[in-house]
């Protein structure tokens, strides 16, 4: 297992190019084998062609020579016997000489036994032969022993025959043996290449078609997971998985790195988003909503068909304030007063800014009397509070409900008329609109 | 004077008819009758002259699965006279014929053998030989008869 995962590590490292050259060389692997087997053909023929031609083929030319030397001899001594010359048994010596020759010459062969078998009998064919004849001419075919030493002189020659036939025989048996031989390795050698051919051919495709598997697979991978990050939001937290160590793995580094980047501009952009969307609804003195946020709170609300109050504030004789002590001083106090009705509010409630010195409060989830004491609770506190520099500072509530088929601007309207009476009955007080 | 001469030609012409006469005895006395005999027990009856030149050419050596050995007489003349006769070979020819058959390593010369030996042999079935008729004994009989 731990082998096989090292062999797949090895083969995700390889470059593209070096995993299709494995092909190639996969192929060759798988057909050394075959090729041994051809180049051992191939020595083997080698060597049956140096042997029939360095021994075989002299051999067997002198064994051809042989056997008709041999005829020669006994029509030599064949005539002599016949004409009565004992001097013509002589003329044989030259044929005798030169079969002993050319047994000679042969004899390191790998046919030294018959050869010096050969030599022997022949030897003692020829001493017999010249014998007899010589006997047969000088007793003029008539003498005791003359059955005998024929007899023997036959078998002398049957044997000397047999054995130059035999050896023709054997040199012809063994060039034809070895001509086989090289058909054979030929036929061999040919079907061992087919094979070879056919191999390499199909194991480098296979590998190939394995190779091309394997990285259209990754490449789909690739794709896939690239989907996946982009499908729908973009998911900048997931990364490609490098699926190898080649090109395709580099790819996917770079793209890894590309999205990093990506990620990490998103993210500031993000950020910087936020601050905008921060500052395009907070009023910039007082930090609580302003107009757009609110209107869009209260819009919301409708749309929603809820049940929900506004609550319009203002803070009573402001402009004195301003004519008395500037505007730097007019700052401080609706600061501290975002502050008080921030502290103040609940959760569900939303706080604005609506323009000047008017401060508005969106309470949700809430009942129309939760909202009234609210506006009481509020007008209170700031009652209590003690403004820097102008001291004592009251504000007057309008209060509005919301109604069905009411929408954003009637129920503001109501609010700001509630807000109207309260200012004109006094100021400093809580006035619900009915 | 002519009638002397006369005879002495008469003379001359008898004594001359008289050698012929005594030439042409001679030569019939010398070549006797040859004939080919075997033991009486021997499955064999008559021989063709032919198959007798093929036994002893060893052209063959059996007849209808019988093997049959031809022997040789030591008698110069009797030999002669059989090639001559039988074979229809000179003596030298025979000869040729034999030292081919022996160098070519076919068949050994056989030995010839006296007349002992012939009788001898006889005594066996499948044996032929030639002999004269006249040396006949009861206990062969002949195959092969020259007319």
């Amino acid at each position: 297992m731990k082998k096989i995962k090292r062999i797949l590590f090895y083969y995700h490292s390889l470059s593209i190019l070096k995993k299709f050259l494995l092909a190639l060389l996969f192929g060759v692997i798988l057909v050394l084998p075959f090729y041994n087997f051809i180049f051992l053909s191939m020595l083997e023929m080698k060597h049956s062609v140096n042997s029939v031609n360095s021994e075989l083929i002299p051999l067997y030319e002198v064994s051809c020579d042989n056997i008709l030397l041999l005829e020669n001899i006994v029509s030599e001594i064949n005539s002599a016997v016949s004409s009565k010359e004992i001097e013509w048994i002589e003329t044989s010596n030259k044929h005798a000489e030169k079969i002993r020759k050319n047994l000679n010459n042969h004899l390191n062969s790998n046919y030294a036994k018959e050869i010096q078998e050969s030599i022997i009998a022949f030897d003692n064919y020829y001493e017999t032969v010249k014998k007899v004849s010589k006997k047969i001419i000088k007793n003029n075919y008539f003498y005791h022993d003359i059955e005998n030493d024929t007899k023997t002189l036959i078998q002398d020659y049957n044997k000397i025959s047999m054995l130059l036939k035999n050896l023709k025989s054997k040199t012809k048996n063994d060039i034809e043996k070895n001509i086989d031989l090289i058909y054979e390795n030929t036929n061999f050698v040919l079907l061992k290449g087919s094979y070879i051919f056919f191999i390499w051919f199909f194991t480098s495709t296979l590998i190939i078609y394995l190779v091309y598997k394997d990285i259209k697979y990754r490449i789909k991978r690739i794709v896939e997971d690239s989907k996946d990050i982009a499908r729908g939001d973009v998911d900048f937290e997931k990364r490609l998985c490098i699926v190898s160590y080649d090109e395709l793995g580099q790819i996917v580094r770079s793209l890894n790195i590309f999205i990093n980047k990506l990620h990490k501009k998103h993210e500031e952009l993000l950020e910087a988003k936020k601050e905008l969307d921060t500052l395009y609804i907070t009023d910039r003195l007082t930090n609580v909503y302003n107009r757009v946020k609110i209107d869009e709170i209260i819009d919301i609300a409708c749309k929603k068909k809820e049940t929900f109050s506004v609550i319009l504030i203002d803070i009573d004789h402001f402009k004195l304030v301003n004519d008395t002590y500037g505007h730097l001083v007019g700052d401080s106090i609706l600061k501290e007063f975002a502050t008080i009705l921030k502290e103040s509010a609940r959760d569900t409630d939303f706080i604005g800014r609506w323009g000047g010195e008017e401060f508005i409060v969106v309470c949700t989830q809430t009942s129309k009397e939760d909202d009234i004491s609210l506006a009481e609770h509020l007008r209170a506190k700031i009652q209590d509070f003690y403004f820097t520099r102008v001291g004592k500072k009251t504000a007057s509530f309008g209060v509005a409900a919301s109604r069905e088929n009411d929408d954003a601007e009637s129920i503001i309207d109501n609010a700001d008329k509630a807000l109207y009476r309260a200012k004109h009955s006094g100021r400093n007080q809580v006035v619900c609109y009915k | 004077m002519s009638s002397h001469l006369l005879w002495i030609l008469y003379f001359e012409r008898v004594y001359c008819m008289k050698i012929i006469l005594l030439l042409l005895l001679n030569i019939y006395f010398l070549n006797a009758q040859i004939v080919i005999v075997t033991n009486k027990n021997t499955k064999i009856e008559n021989l063709p002259k032919e198959i007798v030149q093929y036994l002893y050419l060893a052209k063959i050596n059996k007849i209808d699965t019988i093997k049959l050995e031809p022997i040789l007489s030591d008698d110069e003349a009797l030999h002669d006279q059989f090639c001559n006769t039988i074979l229809c070979k000179s003596q030298s020819q025979y000869n040729s014929y034999w030292a081919r058959l022996v160098f070519t390593g076919k068949k050994s010369i056989s030995k010839k053998l006296e007349w002992k030996e012939i009788v001898k042999k006889l005594q066996d079935t499948n044996t032929i030989a030639y002999i004269e008729k006249k040396d006949l004994r009861a206990e062969w009989k002949i195959v092969y008869e020259e007319n």
